[in-house]
């Protein structure tokens, strides 16, 4: 029995929260946010997802399986380190530089991409616990 | 003094986790786990000296931190224990939910094999 | 960068292989090959660590006190090569060893993490660092023993389970009180600064550790959940944990009391002497009361345990060197008799020795492969186990009671081997065994191939010899402040 009250909320904020969960990702690095922040309000979008709509539609919203979703973001994490290796530095160091953007120079980094993967285990392995506990 | 009302409750937790872990039911196992394990993190918050309202953050117009600050390696230590202590109880919980659907009792007693049972079936997997 | 990639690789593995959770096919191939890569990591940071001596990497850029830093001396990163190698064996019986319904909950990852961990363990040089790997171990181990969930693996689980919870506890809250008594937590500082904080406060320290590890080694009061756990899992899992695991918990106590605390050795060594020789003798005798081969096994392994840490009870280069000789031939010799109890249990569906019987005639190849392993358990020459073995009474003159119990030991390891090999391979076929296939290659193969290198190794131990001598150099300073002559 799924409220249509909720359904019709939801198709208002999901995107809002998967925007807001961006925008805080990546503005972690400084400032509050972060991986880990960022990856619980999608989750918790993805959440949204699952109680108003099921669990069918969940699938069908998360295109790919989300421990696979975990293990990309794992895969991209520990990837990550790798590029130090190019410029003689060890494994993780953070390599960062100025990229001209439309906004204004601004600096990106290897953490960045640190961070991105987090991000992708985090939405992984939340959507797939409340995916289990929804059994 | 905070330091000793401090160790006198880490010792209350530690003796009250360890003693309920060796309880009979599963879910007292559990509770003690947590316990031990809050003691635990109590134990490495201590050793990095109690210091109050001295966050550890460089004033404005210093070059380095002036000296009573709190510790933050011991706060980023007990972080990462609070975690792995969170993943860990989770396994055990569904562990402990898995045994019981399997042997449909709580008690630990229940899941001793009687030693005659010993030689009739293989008990290992392959 | 050998030194990272050595503990990097098992854990882009376990990435990779959890992205592809959903695809069954492949996997096994991806495992093999990625453990193949983990066994390459390991050779070359072997090889590097001979040619160039130390080899170290602080990660992330930043320098040693603030950071972490990985450090492989010659110690480390024979452990490592062997255990990527053992690594590789295990994946290659792996592939016949277990079902789908395992593979399909996340065997494979959780297997790279176990390897991850194990080899990050031996080379990191920061002691929250080694906590961090041993958790990594700690988890995967636990979901990799009660992968399967019937009844036994529970049982087992639950026995495996709390004693090592308690062990990481333990581990933590010495953690807590050698920062708070140093305020470091590298290796190398703690090395430095132990020496001058208060000695009781160190010998404190050094006792919570000592028990922390030796649970997980399984020393003689604490030891008793392996034999009640090692005999649930599947053989590959039973293979790799006796082979490994139990070694780590001894790295870690010789890497504590050899190098970062030496001076607090003299306080915790009469306890050492006792718990070692207790769980020689209680080990022993243990393995001649069980009719399971599994658990004849499990027993064994407790009661050959304590010979390692002969290097750190007489401080000498020459008992260092042959304990480590000990230890890396135990680990080979460990791995392969699980193997080959694996293949015994193919063949006749069985494990208790009682009903197994005459597979000196159907399976003569079995016997020769099984008896190299055998022999050198027990330490009979020419066989590999012998050459450590005469080190090991060699340096435990100076400890009449660690000699006694080495004697004891290996009499009491002969007799348990005696009694299951005329069980079961001399005697007429006892139980109508089932017709199963002929044995699978990805599982005779790992076997027999460990038999050869032991073989190998009981031929030309030479060269190990010296690779464990040079590796007892390092542990100069520990000899010097204990007293050692040399």
């Amino acid at each position: 029995m799924k409220s249509i009250l909720l359904q019709t909320i939801c198709r208002f904020i999901i995107p809002f929260l998967l925007v807001l969960s961006v925008f805080l990702l990546l503005r972690g690095h400084n400032e509050p946010g972060g991986g880990f922040a960022g990856g619980l309000v999608a989750a918790s979008s993805f959440a949204l997802i699952l109680l108003a709509f099921g669990k069918k539609e969940l699938r069908i919203a998360m295109r790919f399986d989300p421990k696979s979703i975990a293990g990309i973001g794992l895969v991209i994490a520990v990837l990550s380190g790798i590029p130090a290796f190019f410029i003689g530095e060890p494994y993780l160091k953070a390599i960062w530089f100025m990229l001209p953007t439309p906004l204004g120079p601004t600096k990106v980094g290897t953490p960045v991409i640190f961070d991105i993967g987090v991000y992708l285990v985090v939405i992984g392995i939340t959507v797939s616990f409340l995916e289990d506990m929804d059994e | 003094m905070t330091e000793l009302a401090v160790a006198i409750l880490t010792g209350i937790l530690f003796t009250t986790g360890v003693y309920l872990l060796l309880e009979r039911t599963m879910i007292k196992f559990l509770i003690g786990l947590v316990l031990l394990g809050n003691a635990t993190n109590l134990v490495v918050f201590t050793c990095a000296r109690l210091v109050r309202g001295a966050p550890p953050i460089i004033p404005k117009g210093e070059k380095v931190l002036q000296p009573p600050f709190a510790d933050p390696l011991g706060q980023a230590l007990i972080l990462t224990a609070i975690v792995i202590s969170f993943g860990v109880l989770a396994f055990s919980m569904m562990l402990i939910r898995r045994t019981y659907d399997a042997i449909g009792s709580d008690d630990v007693e229940d899941l001793i094999e009687p030693l005659s049972q010993d030689p009739t079936e293989p008990e290992s997997a392959l | 960068m050998s030194v990272i990639f050595v503990v990097l690789i098992p854990l882009l593995m376990a990435a990779i292989l959890v992205s592809l959770w959903n695809v069954p096919k492949g996997r096994k191939v991806i495992a093999i090959i990625g453990s193949g890569a983990h066994a390459l990591a390991g050779a070359w940071l072997l090889t590097t660590v001979i040619q160039s001596g130390l080899v170290t990497k602080n990660i992330s850029g930043w320098i040693p006190p603030f950071g972490i830093e990985f450090r492989a001396d010659l110690f480390s990163a024979t452990l490592v090569a062997l255990a990527s190698f053992i690594g590789l064996c295990v994946t290659i019986y792996v592939h016949s060893n277990i079902d789908d319904e395992r593979t399909n909950f996340g065997f494979h990852p959780l297997f790279f993490v176990l390897l991850g961990g194990i080899s990050g363990a031996f080379v990191t040089a920061d002691l929250f660092n080694m906590f961090v790997w041993f958790e990594c171990i700690l988890l995967s181990s636990f979901v990799l023993l009660g992968l399967g969930g019937e009844k036994k693996q529970l049982r087992g689980s639950l026995n495996y389970v709390i004693p090592n919870l308690f062990s990481s506890m333990l581990f933590l809250t010495g953690l807590g009180l050698i920062y708070g008594a140093t305020g470091t937590l590298n290796m190398a500082q703690l090395a430095e600064r132990t020496a001058q904080i208060n000695p009781s406060t160190a010998a404190l320290v050094t006792v919570v550790f000592v028990i922390a590890f030796g649970l997980k080694a399984a020393l003689f009061p604490f030891f008793s959940w392996l034999p009640n756990s090692y005999h649930t899992p599947p053989t590959a899992v039973a293979a790799l944990f006796a082979g490994l695991l139990t070694k780590v918990g001894i790295y870690a106590i010789i890497r504590f009391v050899g190098t970062i605390a030496p001076t607090t050795a003299s306080a915790v060594l009469p306890i050492l002497t006792i718990v070692c020789v207790l769980t020689i003798v209680i080990g022993s005798i243990g393995a001649l009361a069980h009719t399971s081969l599994r658990k004849i096994l499990g027993y064994l392994l407790i009661g050959h345990i304590a010979f390692m840490l002969l290097g750190l009870i007489v401080p000498s280069q020459a008992s260092m060197a042959a304990a480590y000789f000990y230890m890396l031939n135990h680990i080979l010799v460990i791995t392969c008799l699980f193997f080959f109890v694996g293949i015994i249990q193919w063949h006749t569906g069985q494990i208790d020795i009682r009903k197994i019987g005459g597979l000196q005639a159907k399976y003569p190849a079995l016997a020769i492969g099984m008896a190299i392993p055998t022999l050198s358990l027990i330490g009979i020459p020419p066989f590999s186990g012998f050459w450590p073995k005469i080190g090991l009474l060699q340096a435990a003159t100076d400890s009449p009671i660690f000699f006694a119990s080495i004697i004891f030991s290996s009499f009491l390891t002969l007799l348990a081997m005696a009694k299951v090999w005329m069980t079961i391979f001399w005697r007429a076929e006892v139980t109508e065994a089932p017709e199963m296939p002929p044995c699978p290659t990805t599982k005779a193969l790992p076997a027999y191939l460990l038999a050869a290198v032991i073989l190998l190794i009981s031929v030309f131990p030479a060269p190990i010899a010296d690779l464990t001598n040079r590796a007892a150099k390092e542990f100069a300073p520990y000899f010097q402040i204990n007293g050692g002559d040399q």
